[in-house]
C-alpha cells in the first residue's frame, strides 16, 4: 500500500513538473512573428507537456530578457552589442548565441512604383534622406516616403550597418512596430519604400526592388551574395540545457528546417 | 573478423583525429588573425571583417564564426576598455587625451612710479605651478563631432595653478575649458571643399603667430559659434583659401535682474565679439610655403561703464575694431623647418579708447601693434627641438588684455620687448621648455594699460618660465 502511495506521489510530481515546462521567449518581432509561434506549435505537438510565452518586441528586448533573466531564449536578429554583453557579464550572464536562421532585408514600394530596380548607392541616399524625391533616382516624380522599424528593433540597426553606412535614417522616416507595418504602409502609399525580412514579401500592394540586380532569395543569401542578408540568432545564459536546447535542435533539426523555410526564412545549416 | 573490427576502430580514430585537428586549426587561424588584427578588433569589438572573411570562405561555418564573434566580444567587455558602456549607440569612437605641466615661474618687476633710487623699484617673486586638462572627443555619425575638455584654473587666458598650501588642494578645482559640438564635411554643395560649423566653448578656429598665440592667448576659448569654409587649389595648384567667422558673447549682464547696490544703472547691455578671417595659404613646395590672414575683430562693448560682471574680465570692455594682419614663411633650413613670422595690427577705435580711458582726446590714438620672430625646429617626437626668438609692440589702445598673450607685459598695452623660447622633446610625449619674456613700457611717462589693481605697473617686466610637461 505504502509502495501504491509513493508511486502514485511519483507520478503525480512528474506530471506536475512536465506540465509546468514553459518555455519563455522574448524578442525579435522579425523572428517572434511568424517563425518562432509556428515552430513552437509543432514542438509543442510533440512534446504535449510543453507550454510556451512568446514576446516579440524588438531583438533589444530579448537580449535585455537574457540579460535579466526573465526569458530562457532572447531572439535577436542582430548580434548583441558589446556593450551588452558587457552588462549581462556584469550580472553574471554568458551570451551565447546560436544561428537558428538567416534573412535578407528586401527593399519593398508599392506596387504601382515605376522603378523595377535600385542600386546600393540610391538605398543609402533614400533611407538617409539625400534623396527626398523619386525623380532623382529614375522613377516617376513625387516626395518619397520612408518607413522603417523602431530603435528597439534589430532590423533597425542592422539596415544602418548593412546599407547606409552607419549613418542615421532620414528625419523624415516613419517608425513601424513590425514588418507587417511597414509592408501594410509600403502597400498602400504609391511613394512608400521600406525593408522587410523575406518572410513578409508576399504582402499585397507590394513588390521587391533587385539591389544592384540582386534578389533576397533562399540562394543569394546561401551563397553571401544579396547585400543585405544576416543571419537571426537565440540567445541563451550560457550554452543551452534542457526544454531549451531541446527546442533549439528541433528548430536545426529536419522537421525545424523545413518550418523555417515555409514562413520565409533560410534555414541555418 | 576480429582484425575487421580492429581496422574500423582505428578509421573511426583516425577521423576522429582529424575532425579534432581541423576544428583545431580552424580556431587557431581564427584567433591568430584576430590577434594580428587587434586594431580592428578593439575597434568593432567582435572582429567582424576577419571572421566574415574566413566564413564567407568557408574556413568557418556560420555558427563556428559567430561562437568565436561571441568569445571576442566577451573577452573585450572584460578589459577596463570593453567595460566602457557609452550612453549613446550613436557614438562612433572616443578620444580620451589629456596634458600636465609643472612650471618653475621667475617675476621681476620694476615699478613705472616710484622715484628712481627707491627701494621698492624692483619687485620679485618665484611661483611654482602646475596645469592639467583632460579632453575627450566624441565622433558621432553624420558627421557631428563633439568635445569637453576640464582643465585647472578659471581664468580666460592660463590653466595654470599655484602650488602651496602645504599640500592643500585649494586652487585644485576643475573648470570646464571646452564644451563644443562641431559639424565637418568636404565637398558640401559641390561649393566647399571643406566646412566646419562649430558651437559652444571652443578652440578657437583663427589663425595667429608667436608664443602662446601672442594675439590669441592659446588658453583663451571663445564661447559662441564659429564657421570655417574652405577651398583647396584655388586657381593655382597648392593655394588654397580659407574663410573663418565667430559670434561669441563676451559679457552676459542680462541674465539676471541688476542690483542697483552694484552702481549699475539702466539697462546693460550684453557685449558681442564677432571675427572674421580670410586666410590664404601657397606651398611652392613639401613644407615650404607662405600664409596670410587678413582678420577683423569687433568687440561691441558697453562704454557707460555698465559691466555687471566686468570683475571677471581682465580688461573693461569698449567699443574696439581690431584689424590684424598675421603672416608667415615657412621652409626647411638644415633639415629642419623654419618659420619666419609676423603681424600687423592697429585698433579703429583706438582713438576713442585712449580718450576714454586717459582723456586725451588731442594725443595720439597709441593704437598699432606688430610683432616678428623666427622658430627652428619642432620639439615634438623624441629627440627632436625648437628655438624662438621674438619682437612684440604693442601700444596703449591697440588691443585688449582678455585676448593677448598674458606671460609678455601681463597681457597689457604699452609694452615692447622680446621672447625667447627654447623647448626640447624627451620623449614623444614628455616636453622641457624654457621661455623669457622681457616687456618695457613704450611711452614711458605712462604705465601699462590697463593699470594693474592693486598692483605695480610695469617699466620693465620680466617673466622667467621652465616647463616640464607630458602629453597622454
Amino acid at each position: 500500500m505504502k509502495k501504491t502511495i509513493l508511486c502514485l506521489f511519483a507520478v503525480a510530481l512528474t506530471l506536475g513538473s512536465a506540465q509546468a515546462e514553459k518555455l519563455v521567449i522574448k524578442g525579435s518581432d522579425t523572428l517572434g512573428a511568424k517563425m518562432v509561434p509556428q515552430l513552437a506549435e509543432a514542438f509543442k505537438a510533440k512534446n504535449p507537456g510543453t507550454t510556451f510565452e512568446i514576446a516579440a518586441e524588438g531583438s533589444t528586448t530579448g537580449i535585455a530578457a537574457i540579460t535579466d533573466g526573465t526569458a530562457d531564449i532572447g531572439m535577436s536578429s542582430r548580434r548583441a552589442r558589446g556593450s551588452e554583453v558587457a552588462i549581462a557579464a556584469t550580472k553574471g550572464v554568458k551570451m551565447v548565441p546560436t544561428i537558428v536562421s538567416f534573412d535578407g532585408m528586401g527593399i519593398i514600394v508599392n506596387t504601382g512604383n515605376s522603378l523595377t530596380g535600385i542600386s546600393k548607392a540610391d538605398v543609402n541616399k533614400i533611407f538617409t534622406g539625400d534623396v527626398t524625391d523619386w525623380s532623382q533616382v529614375g522613377g516617376k516624380p513625387g516626395k518619397i516616403s520612408v518607413y522603417t522599424r523602431n530603435t528597439a528593433s534589430g532590423t533597425y540597426q542592422d539596415f544602418k550597418d548593412l546599407a547606409m553606412n552607419k549613418r542615421d535614417y532620414a528625419k523624415a522616416a516613419q517608425k513601424m512596430a513590425g514588418n507587417e507595418q511597414i509592408a501594410a504602409e509600403v502597400g498602400k502609399n504609391p511613394n512608400g519604400i521600406g525593408y522587410v525580412g523575406m518572410a513578409y514579401l508576399k504582402a499585397p500592394g507590394i513588390k521587391t526592388l533587385p539591389v544592384d540586380g540582386s534578389l533576397p532569395t533562399k540562394a543569394s543569401v546561401q551563397a553571401k551574395k544579396y547585400p543585405y542578408a544576416r543571419p537571426n540568432f537565440f540567445y541563451t545564459n550560457g550554452a543551452p540545457t534542457g526544454k531549451t536546447k531541446e527546442f533549439i535542435d528541433f528548430l536545426l533539426g529536419p522537421s525545424g528546417h523545413i518550418i523555417v523555410d515555409q514562413v520565409g526564412f533560410v534555414p541555418a545549416k | 573478423m576480429m582484425v575487421g573490427i580492429l581496422q574500423d576502430d582505428e578509421e573511426q580514430t583516425n577521423s576522429l583525429r582529424r575532425n579534432k585537428m581541423n576544428k583545431m586549426m580552424k580556431w587557431s587561424l581564427a584567433v591568430a588573425c584576430a590577434v594580428i588584427s587587434t586594431g580592428s578588433v578593439m575597434a568593432q569589438g567582435d572582429g567582424g571583417p576577419l571572421i566574415d572573411a574566413l566564413v564567407k570562405k568557408g574556413v568557418l561555418s556560420s555558427q563556428e564564426g559567430e561562437e568565436i564573434r561571441a568569445d571576442m566580444t566577451a573577452d573585450l567587455a572584460s578589459t577596463p576598455g570593453g567595460m566602457i558602456s557609452w550612453g549613446s549607440s550613436a557614438v562612433r569612437g572616443v578620444r580620451i587625451y589629456g596634458d600636465t605641466r609643472f612650471r618653475y615661474e621667475y617675476n621681476s618687476i620694476r615699478d613705472q612710479v616710484t622715484p628712481p633710487g627707491s627701494d621698492s623699484r624692483q619687485t620679485e617673486d618665484h611661483r611654482y605651478r602646475y596645469r592639467l586638462r583632460i579632453g575627450a572627443d566624441y565622433t558621432f555619425a553624420s558627421n557631428f563631432n563633439a568635445g569637453v575638455r576640464l582643465e585647472t584654473q578659471a581664468d580666460s587666458t592660463s590653466t595654470n595653478t599655484d602650488l602651496g598650501g602645504f599640500f592643500d588642494k585649494n586652487g585644485d578645482a576643475i573648470n570646464i575649458g571646452l564644451a563644443f559640438l562641431s559639424y565637418a564635411n568636404t565637398d558640401v554643395w559641390g561649393i566647399f571643399d571643406t566646412v566646419r560649423l562649430t558651437a559652444g566653448k571652443q578652440i578657437s578656429p583663427l589663425y595667429f603667430n608667436g608664443v602662446n598665440g601672442f594675439l590669441w592667448d592659446t588658453d583663451a576659448n571663445p564661447e559662441g559659434f564659429s564657421q570655417e569654409l574652405g577651398w583647396k587649389d584655388v586657381g593655382f595648384d597648392k593655394l588654397d583659401i580659407a574663410f573663418r567667422s565667430g559670434q561669441y558673447i563676451v559679457s552676459n549682464v542680462n541674465n539676471s535682474a541688476v542690483p542697483a547696490a552694484a552702481g549699475i544703472g539702466g539697462n546693460a547691455t550684453d557685449a558681442w565679439m564677432a571675427t572674421a578671417q580670410v586666410e590664404a595659404k601657397y606651398d611652392w613646395a613639401t613644407r615650404s610655403g607662405f600664409k596670410i590672414a587678413p582678420t577683423f575683430i569687433g568687440i561691441q562693448g558697453d562704454e557707460t561703464g555698465t559691466q555687471a560682471n566686468s570683475s571677471v574680465l581682465r580688461q573693461s570692455l569698449s567699443n574696439d575694431a581690431y584689424f590684424l594682419i598675421p603672416a608667415e614663411v615657412y621652409f626647411n633650413v638644415l633639415k629642419q623647418p623654419l618659420r619666419l613670422y609676423g603681424t600687423y595690427g592697429l585698433n579703429l577705435n583706438g582713438e576713442g579708447r585712449n580718450h576714454l580711458a586717459t582723456g586725451e582726446r588731442f594725443n595720439s590714438s597709441k593704437n598699432q601693434l606688430f610683432n616678428v620672430g623666427a622658430t627652428l625646429g619642432n620639439a615634438r617626437n623624441k629627440g627632436s627641438w625648437d628655438i624662438t626668438g621674438e619682437y612684440r609692440y604693442v601700444e596703449t589702445n591697440a588691443y585688449t588684455r582678455n585676448l593677448q598673450d598674458s606671460d609678455f607685459n601681463g597681457g597689457r598695452g604699452n609694452g615692447h620687448g622680446f621672447v625667447g623660447s627654447f623647448g626640447y622633446a624627451v620623449t614623444d610625449n614628455v616636453q622641457l621648455r624654457a621661455s623669457y619674456f622681457h616687456s618695457m613700457n613704450i611711452d614711458k611717462t605712462q604705465g601699462t594699460f590697463p593699470a594693474p589693481t592693486g598692483g605695480t605697473n610695469a617699466s620693465i617686466a620680466q617673466v622667467l618660465q621652465i616647463d616640464l610637461s607630458w602629453r597622454f
